[in-house]
Order: structure tokens, then C-alpha cells, then sequence
């Protein structure tokens, strides 16, 4: 039997190679993984172990506490140990002028023989107010051996020009290598004494050891080990870079992620590989039965499709794991070549690499000959006798049972996911039912997709002419097979549909978002309120910058309340911004306050605010956003602390509607229900000239935040607060402004200045190119799955040339050109390619929705959107590889001579 | 036996089809065939013709030279006026499209499409908007098709099959109509009909058929038989009887 398996295999070789170039794919895939995160975790357990120098053996506290000095000193006196020393790590801050840059200050001891870091020229400071410097730092900032640097004293990260700084003297320079820890700013090596004088919080601390001579690094760890205990954890030095490898988690993020997009690949060279052994098996069911005829029982015909499986999963993943290795070194080289310091050592390939790829490869295709090995069992003797191949079946009952369960269950589950508010287990009842309905929706394929098929076949076939008609009619001769061809398709395409709609709804919901509170594409704003009018011009003088609006403001007290007061010129502020049209109606003696400013002072539109004078003239924390505080709900960011300030009921109010009554103390202090002259609150409009500084409210703004903001215009802010100073400067971009370019102007220009710099045109911008980058790796790692659904196409296509030689000997004869019979092949196959990416965008599209809105819950306020575009692209790029996909089928379709073709039986 | 018609002959009559010296050889060098040697032979317009020899004579190749299936090794093939030695695949494509007809023994039909469909599938490939409706009607009905026109051809008998065949054939309204044993795997009765058929369309359609085949019932249906061996042109009979043919092949074969 197994001679029949072998010379079957010979005699089927060619139909068999272009599927196996499926299991190739997915097997370069699972290969490749291996071998590029190991490479990966290679090259950085190479820069981890580098700070380690000629240390044998580190010590740490668990949870990376402080290293106590009676540890040190027991390890000292470990029999072995010639050198030991406190290594603290801070993460600190260079400061020179006003600029501070962040820095990595370690504890280095004077004699230290571990050989980290590299001097490269002076010495390693060996006194307190000493420090070395890395030498890179050393050449951006100029400084050299014997300046002084700056380091805050417990500094925090966050800039702070109050704190005193300590001065260091820069007694050598040296090369700390290419860890990570390090890469960040610049570096400073300094005595552990000094350290500790700087800070209190270092960051990660232990103790390395050096051995004396021969003593293996494992034997140093347990003596160590015996003497410091638990809770202390002793590793050699390689272990530690070993784990520090490992609790970053990169590598086995990365493992992880790309494992997950070869299973995908994988499964969609299953399917192929089913598709092509069912295809097979109809062309065989004479030699089949001819074999039943002379003896060869059920169990044999089984084995025999089974092993042939078998041989072709072998080969074709040894040669996916060859490819793999190659492709993973290439892409892994040329990421090196393109970003400096992305890790890609050399690597030693690890049997994992070659197994696993090997055993998925082979069970994928052992797997996916299953079913078609049973349904060879089934087929009778008889059948060698007969003219027509075996029957093909009608659909299962069983498959559109389940196909029926699965696609109620799931599209249920979908509902209760996008239904259910923001929660873990909305998203995992969404996410489940999606999978179940993807598979419900694959089940019932064959149902489905044909029609679908005859659809956009009868529609095409209207301006294709007969090569449009005759391939619309052959795509679906066989639904099972066209289903599967398709099916393949759809896979990829809906997972890069998921994730183009998923980033295009992100997108436009952080539009939105940001629409909602405060559009305006430029936001320069100062905390102090110290915009420097010299920077307004700066601004104004940027390129691509339509309009500018300047905010002046200070802030004031009102009832115990810190508010901000924030002037602006409605007809600046009208131009850069069409959404808020309350604020840019703004006429002299109207103001506009936030919505929770008016709930605490219990005010209406059309009452009247009297504003007390500034608390501290020329310094208004309300505009612009105080120090780490971002809350960007806040127009004008002005987030006045919240006070705490609680009105008793009444106090402060006092709605008097009448015309005529222009009163209104102006001491801040109001009390009493229905006290007419309430202290800040009144009506009407003061008419005592300069006196007045009563405003009628026109609208409430609302916001989000707890911003207690009082818009007024210019003119009644230089009346009210002669002494208010820029806050911030909005500025509008012109339509087609290259949004990057500007907003990197805008950061020149207010570098060094303490200015925050927002707008809906700087985040989006950011998070168009995030989101840009991240679909583009997406995209790309879903492309392999794409790959192999095409050579899917093309490989259903082949196998049906080469059933139908003799009808296209026929329709050659009755004159069918050579390029219509090609082209009745490439509609055939742009037809299945059309419809798996198009019903691929559309499950795509529901996916990522549903995902999204169960993920970020219904309140969220998510808005749904699709990159059409980007649909469109995806959609003509699956029908273009289709086409291309039945070149080489075509070719050999068109080739054939027509009177050998004829004869063929 | 009498005196071959040539097609450089001062016969007035015009020649649908006619063939020179024709030479065919399968192959190159120790394992080529020559399946037709110097084979000279004229169809005229309006007649049916039968083409007989035994088994392995060069009918067929003879057939797919005329019809433009297959290129000659030599000599020179006339439709009508159009030599068909020395044109492309494309120009023999189009040529066959427009200007001939074909009836195969078996396989005519496309299995995906119906009877209607694989009648006007000449003219569908040719980008034509149907036929013109009179000659339809015509040849439908000539053949007794109308009821079975929107059927599959699985769902058709092999003598309903060999006669949408014909009509599609006959469709284009060709020069000549090829016929490669028509009635090979037809038992006697659907014979006869797809013949008279065949001899209808030429007596009272004024179409020409040339018909290969080795079986003298189906050659008797035929004006005239030209008989091959050896893949030379060996005699030709007018008027051909049952009787006449049997005992001319039996020459032939001696
Ligand atoms: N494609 C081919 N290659 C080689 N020899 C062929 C080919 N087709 C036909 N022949 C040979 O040419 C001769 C004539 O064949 P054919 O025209 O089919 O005869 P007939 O139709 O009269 O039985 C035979 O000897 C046959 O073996
Ligand atoms: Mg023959």
C-alpha cells in the first residue's frame, strides 16, 4: 500500500505543490517567530547583562526595595568573593539653566573591579560631589572633565525650578553600553554616599560580586546564597539578565503577538490544504474505486490519503521552517539596519525553532486531510464504472445545524457584549460571540457564498461579455469549493477590516471627543499665565497658521471660590473655532460661565455676575493647565482648584429678573435667600461706566471637569483686570496644513518656555500616526494569511483547469480566444476574491463595532466610523491578487492545444 | 471510381472548404507519425460529405487541419478564400468563430449551461446580441428542441445532446459544419435523427457539412464519400449506398 501512496504522491506532485505552498507560508511564519524573538531576547540579554561587567553573582530584594549595608558587608565576607558593591539606580534629572533633561544617576564604588562602566577618559568619582559622566551626555551639553552639572535634590519628574540643586564635578567620562535602563538621557555615576545624599527613592538596588579566579558563577550564587537568605534572591549574573529579560515582558509580548498571527496564517493553510486534498479526491474517486475494485479495504484507502498527507505536511515544513529562517534573519537585519539599537543579535538556532514549526506544519496538514481521507473511504467500487464522479454532497444537516447555532449564539452574545455597560465580561460575551459567528457565518458558507457569488458574477457578467458569464457560472459549479476558496479570503480580510475600522472609529471618536470640549487645532497655554507677547508673534509667524486667537485672563476669588477669568475676542475666537458659538457671541457686558461655576453660584442665562477685582493681579492659575493637571475637558484649561467651597442653599443667589435693576455690591460676600444686592450676583447690566463690573450671563458652558471659568470679552477683562496677562494663544491651521510639520514648529518655538501645547490638531495628528503605525504592522502580519488564501485561488484554479481541459478545448474550438479563455479564469477568480473581501469588510466592520463599543462600553460615546478608503483599498488589493493569482492557472489553460485537449479523456 | 474533383479543377462550382497537398506530421524525428501525406480534397458549398477510412487513417487530423484546430507541417488549406496556412492562433480563433461550425462525438456540450445557453454560446463568445431570431426559431425547430431548451445537459439524452450540438453548429450560419463521428456513441435510432438532420440542414438550409465517420449507415446519409488510408486520399463515391461503402471499405482495407 505504501508504494500506491508513494507513486500517487509522484503521479499528483505538481497539483500538490502549489497547496503546499500554503503549509510553506504558515510554517515560514511559526519558523520565523522563533527565530526573530529569539534573536530579539539574544541581543538583549547581550545589552542586560552588560552593567553586570565581570560580576559573577547579584543579589536583590524582592520587590525591589533598598539593599541594606549589612548585606554588602556579608557578602564581602563570603570565602571567594574579592570584590562586592551597592549598586542604586535613581532616575533623576540634569539640570542647566532652566532646562532640565532627564538622567540615570547609579551608584558606582571608587575601587570597583567590575568593569562597568567603560572609562573612557578621567576616572570613576571616588568622593562625594564627585560624578562621572556618560560620555554622549558629555557632548550634547558640552560639558567635559572638570565642569560642574546640576542634579535636583529629590527630584520627582516633575520640573520644578524651586528645588535646590546639587553640584557635581565631572571627574571622568565614560561609556555605559547599550542597555536599556540607560538609553533614556543622559548618565551619571556617582559614589553610593552621594546617592543617598541626592535621594531617598532609589529605584532598583542589589549587590554584584566578583569571584576570585576560577570559581563558576553558579558556586559563588550558593555561597552567597548560605550566608544573605531569604528574602533576598541570589542569581548568577546571567540568570539575572535573564530575568530582567523576561519581566519586561517584551520578548514574550512579541512571541506571543506574532504566534497569534501565524495561528491565523495556519488556519487559513488548513483550510487550503482541506480545499485542495477534497478537490483531489474528486479528480481520484476512479482510482479510488479502481483500487476498492481489486481489493484495498476502507481502512487501507484511509491510511493511504492519510500518510500522503502526512509526506507532503514533512516536506513542505521542513522547507516553511528553511524559508522561516531565512525571511526572520532578513527581516530581523533590516529592522537593525532601519532603527538604531532595535535588538537583533545572532542566534544559535534552539530545537523549539525547527520542531514546533515542524509538528504544527504536519498536524495542520494530517488535520485538514481528515475529512476528505473519510469521505475516500465511502466512496463504493462501483464508482470506477461509472462516468460521473461521486455525487457531491448537498450540504450537511449537521452543518447547518450547527452553522444555525452557532450564528444565533453569537450574534446574541454580540448583543449582550455591546449591550451590557463597560465591563471585562461585556467584551468577552462580544468577543465570543464574534468567533461564533464568524464561524457560524464559515459553516454556513456554502449557502452563503455562492449566491454571493452569482450576484456580483451576473452583475460583472453584464460588462464582461461571455468570458463574464461563463466565469460567473463556473465559479459556483462546485459550492463547496468555491466556498472554501473564498472562506480562506475572508479569514484575512476580516481581521485587517477589524482593525482598519477599529482605528478609524479610535480615530474619529478622539475627533469627536476632542470637538466636543474644546476644538480648536492649536492650544499654547500657560499655566501662569506668562505667555511673553514675544512668543505670540513667534507663533503667529509659523507657516500654515490661518488664525490666531489670544486669551488674556487672570483669576479671582469669589464666595471662598478660585475662579479663572478668561478674556477673548469673539471675532479671533470665531475664527479658529466654528464649535462654540456661545463664546464667540460674546458682546462687551455679556459673560459665559461653565457649567459647574454656575451650579455652585447657582446660576441661570440672563442673570447677572458681578466680578469681584483679581486676587493676585498678572497671575492667573486658572488659564492654562496648572501643573500635572490635565484635565482637557476644560476650555481654556482654566481648572480652578476646586474649593471645596459648599453653598448653603441660598447662599449667594438671588434671580431678580426686571429690567432697570443695575445693582450689585462688589465685596465678594453674599448670604441670604432672596437678597436682592447678593454680592457678585445681580441683574442688569451696570451702567455706571467703569464702575460696573456686573456682566449678564448668556450661556452656560458645559464641561466635563470641575472648571470654574467666567468668559468675558477683551474689552471688559482690560476694564475689569487691567493687569490680566496672555494665558494662551489658539491658532488655527490653514485646511490643507501639514499638521506635523506645524505642530513641530510650535514646540521650537516654545521650547524652554513653561507652556503646555495641545489642540485637537496636535492629538490627532499623534494618534492618526500611532494608530498609522500600528495597523501598518497589523496589516502586514494579516498579510501572510492573505498570502496564503490567494495561492488558495490559484490553487482551486489550477485544480479546476485541469478538470475542465476538455470543455475549454471545446470553447476554444467554437472560438474562444486565448485571452478570453484567460480572462474567464481571471474573472473567476477576481469573483471569489471579491466576494471573500467584500463579505470580509462587512463582518470586519460589524466586528470591530461590536468589539469597540463592548470594550469601551455604551456610555463611552464611541463613534463608529470607517475608513472607506482604506476598505476600498483592501477590497481591490485582494481582487488584484486574485487576478494575479490566475496567471499562471490561465496560462496553462490557454496554452493547451485544442486537439490534444479534445482528445484528453 | 471516377475522376477526383480537384479544387484547382475548372469546376465552376465554389469550394466551402478544399485542402492541397496536405501534410501533417505529429512529432520530430525517429518517433514523428505522418498521419497525412499529399492530401488533396475540395468540399463544395450546399453539400454534405462524408469522410471514411479505417481506424488510425487521418480522419480526424485531416478534419482539424480544415477546420483550423490544428496547424499543416505543408501544403496550403482554403476556406472559402481565406488560406488558413499561416495565420495566428488569435486570426484561427476568429476565423473559427465566424465561419465554422463543429459537432463532436462526444463532449459538445458545456455541462454548466443550458440547451439555450449552449446553442447561442457562438455568438454569446462572439459578443453578438443573439441570433437573428428567424434563423433561431428555424433551426430549434428543425430540431425538435423547443421544450427541452432550458434543460442542462445532464438532463438531456445523448441524441437530444448530439442535437443541440448541431444547432449550435449551425447557428452562425457557418461556411462549412465539421462533424467528428457525430452518431459514435448514438444507438441506431438517435442516429438517424441527428443524420437526417445534418442532411436536412444542407438540402433545405443550404449549409455544408463535412462529417468524419467509419460507419457506412451514417456515410449512406452523405451526396458524396472520399475515403482515406494511410492518411492518403484513396477514392471518392457519389451517391453513396449502405452496400457500396461496406464493399468499398473492404478494398480499402485489404
Ligand atoms: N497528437 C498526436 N500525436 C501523435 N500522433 C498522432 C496524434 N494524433 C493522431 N496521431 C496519429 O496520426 C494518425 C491519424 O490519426 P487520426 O487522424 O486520429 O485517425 P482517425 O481519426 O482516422 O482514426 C494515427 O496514426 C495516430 O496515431
Ligand atoms: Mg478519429
Amino acid at each position: 500500500m505504501l508504494s500506491i501512496t508513494l507513486a500517487s504522491l509522484r503521479a499528483h506532485l505538481g497539483r500538490l505543490l502549489l497547496s503546499s505552498a500554503a503549509i510553506v507560508l504558515a510554517t515560514a511564519f511559526v519558523a520565523g517567530t522563533f527565530v526573530f524573538t529569539d534573536a530579539m531576547r539574544s541581543s538583549l540579554l547581550g545589552a542586560f547583562s552588560q552593567d553586570l561587567g565581570r560580576a559573577g553573582a547579584v543579589v536583590t530584594a524582592p520587590g525591589d526595595r533598598d539593599m541594606p549595608g549589612d548585606v554588602l558587608s556579608a557578602v564581602r565576607r563570603v570565602p571567594g568573593v574579592v570584590h562586592a558593591e551597592r549598586r542604586a539606580v535613581w532616575d533623576a534629572a540634569l539640570r542647566s539653566g532652566d532646562r532640565f533633561e532627564p538622567a540615570t544617576i547609579v551608584s558606582i564604588a571608587p575601587g570597583s573591579t567590575v568593569g562597568w562602566p567603560k572609562v573612557v577618559q578621567g576616572r570613576l568619582a571616588s568622593r562625594p560631589g564627585e560624578t562621572v559622566l556618560g560620555h554622549d551626555a558629555a557632548q550634547r551639553g558640552g560639558v567635559g572633565i572638570g565642569d560642574t552639572v546640576g542634579v535636583p535634590l529629590h527630584w520627582e519628574g516633575v520640573v520644578d525650578r524651586e528645588r535646590e540643586t546639587r553640584k557635581l564635578r565631572v571627574v571622568g567620562l565614560v561609556d555605559p553600553g547599550s542597555a536599556p535602563r540607560y538609553s533614556s538621557g543622559a548618565f551619571l555615576g556617582v559614589t553610593d554616599e552621594q546617592l543617598r545624599e541626592l535621594t531617598d527613592e532609589v529605584k532598583v538596588a542589589s549587590v554584584l560580586a566578583v569571584a576570585a579566579g576560577e570559581l563558576p558563577p553558579a558556586e559563588l550564587a550558593a555561597r552567597i546564597d548560605r550566608v544573605v537568605g531569604r528574602p533576598y534572591v541570589v542569581r548568577t549574573a546571567e540568570e539575572q539578565a535573564q530575568q530582567e529579560v523576561s519581566s519586561g515582558g517584551l520578548t514574550a509580548g512579541v512571541t506571543a503577538g506574532l504566534l497569534a498571527f501565524a495561528g491565523i496564517a495556519l488556519f487559513v493553510a488548513g483550510i487550503v490544504i482541506a480545499n485542495t486534498f477534497s478537490i483531489l479526491l474528486v479528480q481520484r474517486t476512479r482510482e479510488m474505486a479502481l483500487l476498492r475494485c481489486v481489493g484495498v479495504t476502507r481502512g487501507q484507502v484511509f491510511r493511504s490519503m492519510l500518510a500522503e498527507s502526512a509526506a507532503l505536511g514533512l516536506a513542505a515544513s521542513v522547507v516553511g521552517v528553511l524559508t522561516g529562517f531565512g525571511l526572520a534573519y532578513g527581516v530581523g537585519a533590516a529592522l537593525s539596519a532601519t532603527f538604531e539599537g532595535f535588538p537583533f543579535g545572532a542566534v544559535a538556532l534552539s530545537a523549539t525553532a525547527v520542531v514546533v514549526p515542524v509538528a504544527v506544519g504536519l498536524a495542520v496538514t494530517i488535520g485538514a486531510a481528515l475529512l476528505p481521507a473519510r469521505a475516500a473511504t465511502r466512496i463504493p467500487p462501483v464508482a470506477a464504472l461509472r462516468d460521473q464522479g461521486i455525487p457531491t454532497r448537498r450540504g450537511g444537516r449537521t452543518r447547518s445545524v450547527l452553522a444555525m447555532a452557532a450564528l444565533l449564539t453569537g450574534v446574541a452574545g454580540m448583543a449582550v457584549g455591546t449591550l451590557v455597560r463597560t465591563d471585562t465580561a461585556g467584551f468577552i460575551a462580544a468577543f465570543a460571540g464574534g468567533v461564533l459567528t464568524f464561524l457560524g457565518i464559515l459553516l454556513a458558507g456554502p449557502a452563503l457564498i455562492p449566491p454571493l457569488v452569482r450576484l456580483v458574477g451576473a452583475t460583472l457578467g453584464r460588462w464582461l461579455g461571455a468570458p463574464g458569464r461563463l466565469a460567473a457560472v463556473n465559479a459556483v459549479r462546485n459550492p463547496r469549493r468555491a466556498t472554501a476558496t473564498a472562506s480562506a479570503l475572508l479569514v484575512g480580510v476580516t481581521l485587517m477590516t477589524i482593525m482598519s475600522v477599529g482605528a478609524a472609529s479610535l480615530q474619529a471618536t478622539v475627533t469627536a471627543q476632542m470637538d466636543e470640549e474644546f476644538p480648536v487645532d492649536f492650544m499654547v497655554r500657560s499655566g501662569e499665565g506668562n505667555i511673553p507677547p514675544a512668543l505670540v508673534e513667534d507663533i503667529r509667524g509659523i507657516p500654515g497658521l490661518s488664525d490666531i486667537a489670544i486669551v488674556r485672563g487672570t483669576t479671582t476669588s469669589l464666595n471662598g471660590q478660585k475662579i479663572a477669568i478668561s478674556g477673548v475676542d469673539p471675532h479671533q475666537l470665531a475664527a479658529v473655532t466654528s464649535q462654540l458659538p456661545s463664546i464667540c457671541g460674546l458682546r462687551p457686558g455679556q459673560a459665559v460661565i461653565t457649567q459647574p461655576l454656575a451650579r455652585t453660584l447657582r446660576i441661570t442665562p440672563g442673570d447677572t455676575l458681578h466680578l469681584p477685582p483679581a486676587t493676585h493681579t498678572g497671575h492667573q492659575d486658572g488659564t492654562g493647565s496648572g501643573k500635572g493637571d490635565q484635565d482637557s475637558s476644560d476650555p481654556a484649561t482654566a481648572t480652578a482648584p476646586s474649593t471645596g467651597n459648599q453653598h448653603g442653599p441660598g447662599n449667594a443667589t438671588g434671580n431678580q429678573h426686571g429690567p432697570g435693576n443695575a445693582t450689585g455690591n462688589q465685596d465678594g460676600t453674599g448670604n441670604g435667600e432672596g437678597d436682592r444686592e447678593t454680592t457678585g450676583i445681580g441683574n442688569g447690566i451696570g451702567d455706571g461706566g467703569g464702575q460696573a463690573r456686573g456682566l449678564t450671563i448668556t450661556s452656560i458652558f458645559p464641561t466635563k471637569g470641575s472648571a470654574a471659568v467666567v468668559y468675558l470679552t477683551h474689552q471688559d477683562l482690560d476694564r475689569l483686570y487691567p493687569d490680566a496677562t496672555i494665558g494662551g494663544v489658539y491658532a488655527q491651521a490653514e485646511p490643507d496644513a501639514d499638521l506635523l510639520a506645524i505642530g513641530a514648529a510650535i514646540d521650537r518655538a516654545t521650547t524652554g518656555s513653561s507652556v503646555t501645547v495641545t489642540g485637537t490638531a496636535k492629538t490627532q495628528a499623534t494618534y492618526s500616526e500611532l494608530l498609522d503605525t500600528l495597523l501598518l504592522v497589523v496589516t502586514a502580519l494579516l498579510a501572510v494569511a492573505v498570502l496564503i488564501a490567494v495561492v488558495g485561488i490559484a490553487n482551486t484554479l489550477a485544480l479546476s483547469v485541469h478538470e475542465r481541459t476538455r470543455e475549454s478545448a471545446l470553447l476554444r474550438a467554437l472560438g474562444l480566444t486565448r485571452g478570453q479563455l484567460r480572462a474567464t479564469l481571471a474573472v473567476e477568480a477576481a469573483l471569489l476574491a471579491a466576494v471573500g473581501s467584500l463579505l470580509g469588510a462587512g463582518l470586519g466592520t460589524l466586528f470591530g463595532w461590536v468589539g469597540l463599543t463592548s470594550m469601551l462600553g455604551p456610555s463611552f460615546g464611541i463613534v463608529l466610523d470607517v475608513s472607506a478608503l482604506h476598505l476600498a483599498g483592501l477590497i481591490a488589493v485582494a481582487v488584484l491578487a486574485g487576478l494575479l493569482a490566475s496567471v499562471l492557472p490561465a496560462r496553462r489553460a490557454a496554452r493547451a492545444s485544442v486537439v490534444s485537449a479534445l482528445a484528453s479523456e | 471510381m471516377s475522376v477526383t474533383a480537384r479544387p484547382d479543377s475548372q469546376d465552376m462550382r465554389t469550394w466551402a472548404v478544399s485542402a492541397r497537398e496536405l501534410v501533417k506530421v505529429y512529432g520530430a524525428g525517429e518517433t514523428s507519425v505522418t498521419a497525412l501525406r499529399q492530401v488533396s480534397v475540395a468540399f463544395a458549398s450546399g453539400t454534405f460529405t462524408a469522410i471514411m477510412g479505417p481506424s488510425g487513417s487521418g480522419k480526424s487530423t485531416l478534419m482539424h487541419c480544415l477546420a483550423g484546430l490544428d496547424t499543416v507541417t505543408s501544403g496550403s488549406v482554403l476556406l472559402g478564400d481565406t488560406e488558413l496556412v499561416g495565420l495566428g492562433d488569435k486570426q484561427m480563433t476568429l476565423l473559427r468563430r465566424q465561419r465554422v461550425g463543429f459537432v463532436f462525438q462526444a463532449f459538445n456540450l458545456l455541462p454548466t449551461l443550458t440547451a439555450a445557453q449552449n446553442i447561442t454560446l457562438p455568438l454569446d463568445i462572439a459578443g453578438r446580441r443573439g441570433a437573428d431570431p428567424a434563423w433561431r426559431d428555424r433551426v430549434i425547430d428543425t430540431l425538435g428542441l423547443r421544450d427541452r431548451l432550458g434543460h442542462l445537459p445532464s438532463e438531456l439524452s445523448g441524441g437530444q445532446q448530439q442535437r443541440v450540438a448541431c444547432a449550435r453548429a449551425l447557428i452562425t450560419r457557418p461556411d462549412v459544419v465539421f462533424a467528428d463521428e457525430p452518431t459514435g456513441n448514438l444507438d441506431s435510432r438517435s442516429s438517424g435523427e441527428v443524420l437526417s438532420f445534418l442532411r436536412m440542414s444542407v438540402h433545405e438550409l443550404g449549409q455544408t457539412v463535412v462529417m468524419v465517420t467509419h460507419d457506412a449507415a451514417a456515410a449512406s446519409y452523405a451526396d458524396r464519400v472520399v475515403f482515406l488510408r494511410d492518411g492518403r486520399r484513396t477514392d471518392e463515391m457519389t451517391e453513396p449506398t449502405v452496400e457500396r461503402v461496406l464493399e468499398a471499405l473492404k478494398t480499402l482495407e485489404r
